[in-house]
């Protein structure tokens, strides 16, 4: 995709926001249900504190939509958000390998499938390559400019 | 023959970085202003010639504002090394300069290290060194600390300074003002007490600026009416603010050269366009948040398997012990005392260096200064000081560091609330305490409870530090202008945030090592003693018991309450007396300390996280309060601290099982 492509990243971008914003929303939910009724939705983790992690990636996507018009050059919001995004990402498939070796060693039973379908994985995969443009071409174009 | 050098220079210029580079030592390295508060002293050999080195404080300038600025003026004044090094970072120039200028002004054997050469490099600056040397009448070495560039030219600049001499530029005020120093300098040069010791224009340039610390000295001066006299008069030049007038034609000087040495214009960075969303108006301080929690899933979930294959470890080292050990009370002492004590406590040795890895990651990368930044913002609205949130965050590491890290905020006042509400900061010491019972009885919710409890400490200290300053009539103060430095984003280098994690984790060994070893010994003697009771009747029940009714209302039993007794001397001893207690009794052996906890209603999830909150308010640690006494330089504080946070932690503890009754929990 070439940066020039505005209006395709314009969406790209969008989409993960609502996303992040759609996963922020059902955690927070599942965890209140959780929390009252003793059980929370089917397949969202009842996560208070990582839903609310999910609203503000969802939120500087949200921003990195705007200031792109204006300016073509490189994106601080999209630089902040992709940045979020991995972080959380690396995050979560740290705790998915983490109970499956801790499930091993105490010989408990690994429900892998249910730790490995936390969205914030799947998204963190989804904005990869938008990271791959904001970190690495976007910045070699601004180093270019800046020198 | 032996030359004693002074590092000195603005904070966080790489001055522990080049001391540890010529001496092998180690000081404490991180990115951000104000980590060095004490002076070091290493030793480096060149040539067979010997230097003592001693790496300062970082200042911005001489001013003697701050303990921290005092020790280093004091040290460079009194002390006088052979060699001043000043340090300045090679890509901010223009502030850099104007401590060299006043170390200058103070007339010592002056080199100026241009560091941090790379980044300048990057951001596109050409710096004439040749030419700013000859405008400053110093010599220049440039440096890259961090990749060792230009340590061997330095070694060999300070060696060979001993054959040389040099004298750096006077820097001329302007006609006015230079005819007013030349007068006080008159006046003073004649009186042997001062022009032997300082230097002479130096001082008359410290009496215009009526720095507080030298007119105490001047009272000695037999010429003191005349000093006084024409400090009247020079009020009419300099108007009320003396200080601001000089450091105006200081930085007026400075822009004066600056243009014939250094070229190109700073560019928009990548630290630039990060800190547009870090230090958002309205994200910083969620981003802050939501960080912090992946901080603490990283903490407690990453380093579960590793705590799992410790706890199992000792488990069988101890069936092993009493299987082949026959003398019954030597068996229990060794498998129940310390291993089952020091082993529940080094359980925690994972989380504890998992939780310093990210620390370190945050600090090195540069987020923590920006974490500390949005923070003090939002206390500077609430009518507090800025500046105090790096205390607050390094104290979850440990409050000791932190508290003598306050040693940077000027005011004394906000200097003493600081350090009085920083142990609420949950240290990592109170770690094991919230994962061992978070997680025996929260569940799905055990990290979150342990989140909550970090942000329930700065809750509380920021709510005390705002209802002291109501209160208490010593703390009301004028608030003071809130400025702080941003160091550049660097890329965190696994080398060094390990040995960062190490370097603290360490210390947690040699602590469990010496003083929670002795604590949970004591818990072991006390709890199987006299030897053969059950434990409902050995010496430590005897004391749980007396003090379980005061805990009572909290719904803690007597265990909870020895356990937080003991916990005064190091917090992690309450981990390691529920250990010895729960230990016992062979409840078959598959059933983990957890799970004990659980199934037999030791706690249930309100009264768990009500005690939880209680270790977290009660009362600082033995070193803690020590800390307290030796930044404050007095008992009233530490009593105070420790009776304000016992009154906290119960009616923090009480409001929680309260109001969870209330809303319907048990
Ligand atoms: N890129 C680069 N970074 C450097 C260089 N020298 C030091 N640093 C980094 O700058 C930061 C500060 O280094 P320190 O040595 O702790 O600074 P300091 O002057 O002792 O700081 P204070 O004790 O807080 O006054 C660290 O993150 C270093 O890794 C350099 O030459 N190049
Ligand atoms: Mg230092």
């Amino acid at each position: 995709m070439e940066i020039k492509n505005g209006k395709l990243l314009t969406i790209y971008i969008s989409i993960l926001s609502l996303l992040y914003a759609a996963t922020g929303i059902l955690e927070i939910i599942s965890a209140l249900l959780n929390l009252i009724i003793g059980i929370g939705l089917s397949w969202i983790p009842p996560d208070l504190f990582g839903g609310f992690s999910a609203l503000v990636i969802s939120a500087i996507f949200f921003k990195a939509i705007f200031p792109w018009r204006r300016r073509k050059k490189a994106n601080p919001y999209l630089l902040g958000a992709t940045l979020m995004s991995m972080i959380f990402g690396t995050l979560y498939i740290l705790i998915f390998i983490a109970t499956g070796i801790d499930a091993y060693i105490v010989n408990e039973e690994w429900k892998w499938i249910t730790d490995l379908m936390r969205p914030e994985i799947w998204l963190a995969a989804a904005s990869t390559p938008l990271t791959y443009m904001a970190w690495i071409k976007m910045l070699k174009e601004f180093k270019g400019k800046a020198n | 023959m032996k030359i004693k050098v002074a590092l000195i220079g603005n904070p966080n210029v790489g001055k522990s970085l080049i001391f540890n580079n010529l001496t092998g030592g180690r000081s404490h390295i991180g990115n951000w202003p104000g980590k060095t508060v004490e002076k070091k002293e290493g030793r480096c050999i060149y040539n067979g010639v010997e230097m003592e080195i001693i790496d300062l404080p970082g200042v911005y300038s001489l001013t003697a504002q701050s303990i921290d600025e005092l020790i280093a003026r004091d040290y460079i004044i009194e002390e006088k090394p052979d060699i001043v090094i000043d340090i300045a970072d090679a890509s901010n120039l223009e502030r850099n300069l104007y401590l060299t200028l006043q170390l200058m002004e103070l007339e010592v054997k002056l080199i100026l290290v241009l560091n941090k050469m790379d980044i300048a490099e990057n951001l596109g600056y050409n710096i004439d060194v040749e030419a700013l040397s000859k405008k400053l009448g110093i010599p220049i070495v440039t440096t890259i600390a961090t990749e060792g560039k230009g340590m061997d030219e330095l070694k060999k600049i300070i060696a060979e300074s001993i054959h040389r001499e040099w004298k750096a530029k006077k820097i001329s005020y302007g006609r006015e003002i230079d005819e007013l120093i030349f007068k006080f300098e008159k006046l003073i040069a004649v009186e042997r007490q001062f022009s032997t010791k300082y230097p002479t224009r130096w001082l008359a340039i410290k009496i215009l600026e009526r720095d507080e610390d030298i007119l105490k000295k001047i009272k000695k001066s037999r010429n003191l009416d005349e000093i006084l006299k024409n400090i009247d008069e020079s009020i009419k030049v300099l108007g009320d603010e003396p200080d601001v007038a000089l450091a105006e034609k200081r930085y007026e000087w400075i822009s004066s050269i600056l243009p014939q040495v250094l070229k190109g214009i700073r560019p928009v960075t990548l630290s630039d366009m990060l800190d547009k969303v870090f230090l958002d108006k309205h994200l910083g301080i969620p981003i802050f948040l939501s960080l912090w929690w992946s901080l603490f899933r990283f903490t407690y979930d990453v380093s579960a398997p590793l705590s799992d294959l410790i706890d199992i470890f000792f488990n069988r080292l101890g069936d092993i012990v009493k299987e082949y050990i026959s003398n019954e009370q030597l068996a229990s002492f060794i498998a129940d005392g310390i291993l089952g004590g020091i082993g529940g406590v080094l359980v925690f040795l994972p989380s504890i260096l998992f939780l310093f890895f990210g620390l370190s990651i945050l600090e090195d990368s540069g987020y923590l200064a920006r974490a500390a930044f949005v923070m003090d913002k939002l206390m500077y609205k609430l009518g507090l000081n800025g500046r105090s949130f790096i205390p607050i965050l390094l104290g979850f590491g440990c409050n000791v560091p932190a508290i003598m890290a306050t040693r940077t905020i000027k005011n004394e006042k906000d200097r003493v609330l600081t350090i009085v509400v920083n142990p609420l900061i949950s240290c990592s010491a109170r770690l094991p305490v919230y994962i061992l019972i978070g997680g025996a009885v929260l569940g799905e919710y055990a990290t979150a409870g342990v989140y909550s409890m970090y942000i329930l400490g700065i809750v509380l200290a920021v709510s005390m530090a705002l209802l002291f300053r109501r209160i208490i009539p010593f703390f009301k103060s004028g608030r003071t202008p809130f400025i702080m430095e941003l160091p550049m984003y660097a890329k965190p280098i696994l080398k060094t945030t390990v040995i960062h994690m190490w370097e603290r984790g360490s210390l947690f060994l040699r602590k469990a090592g010496t003083i929670i070893f002795l604590g949970v010994i004591s818990v072991w003697f006390l709890s199987t003693h006299p030897w053969g009771s059950p434990i409902e009747e050995t010496y430590i029940a005897i004391l749980g018991k007396i003090l379980e009714p005061l805990f009572y209302p909290l719904g803690f039993d007597w265990r909870g309450a020895v356990a937080l007794f003991f916990g005064f001397i190091a917090k992690e001893i309450v981990v390691g007396a529920f250990s010895i207690f729960f230990g016992f009794g062979g409840e078959g052996e598959e059933e983990s300390l957890k799970q004990y906890i659980r199934t037999h209603k030791i706690f249930t999830p309100l009264t768990g996280y009500a005690f939880m909150a209680f270790t977290l308010t009660y009362i600082p640690c033995i070193a803690t309060l020590g800390a307290i006494y030796r930044e404050t330089g007095s008992w009233k504080w530490v009593l105070f601290t420790v009776t304000y946070e016992l009154i906290l932690a119960y009616t923090v503890a009480f409001t929680i099982v309260t109001a969870g009754h209330l809303l319907g929990f048990t």
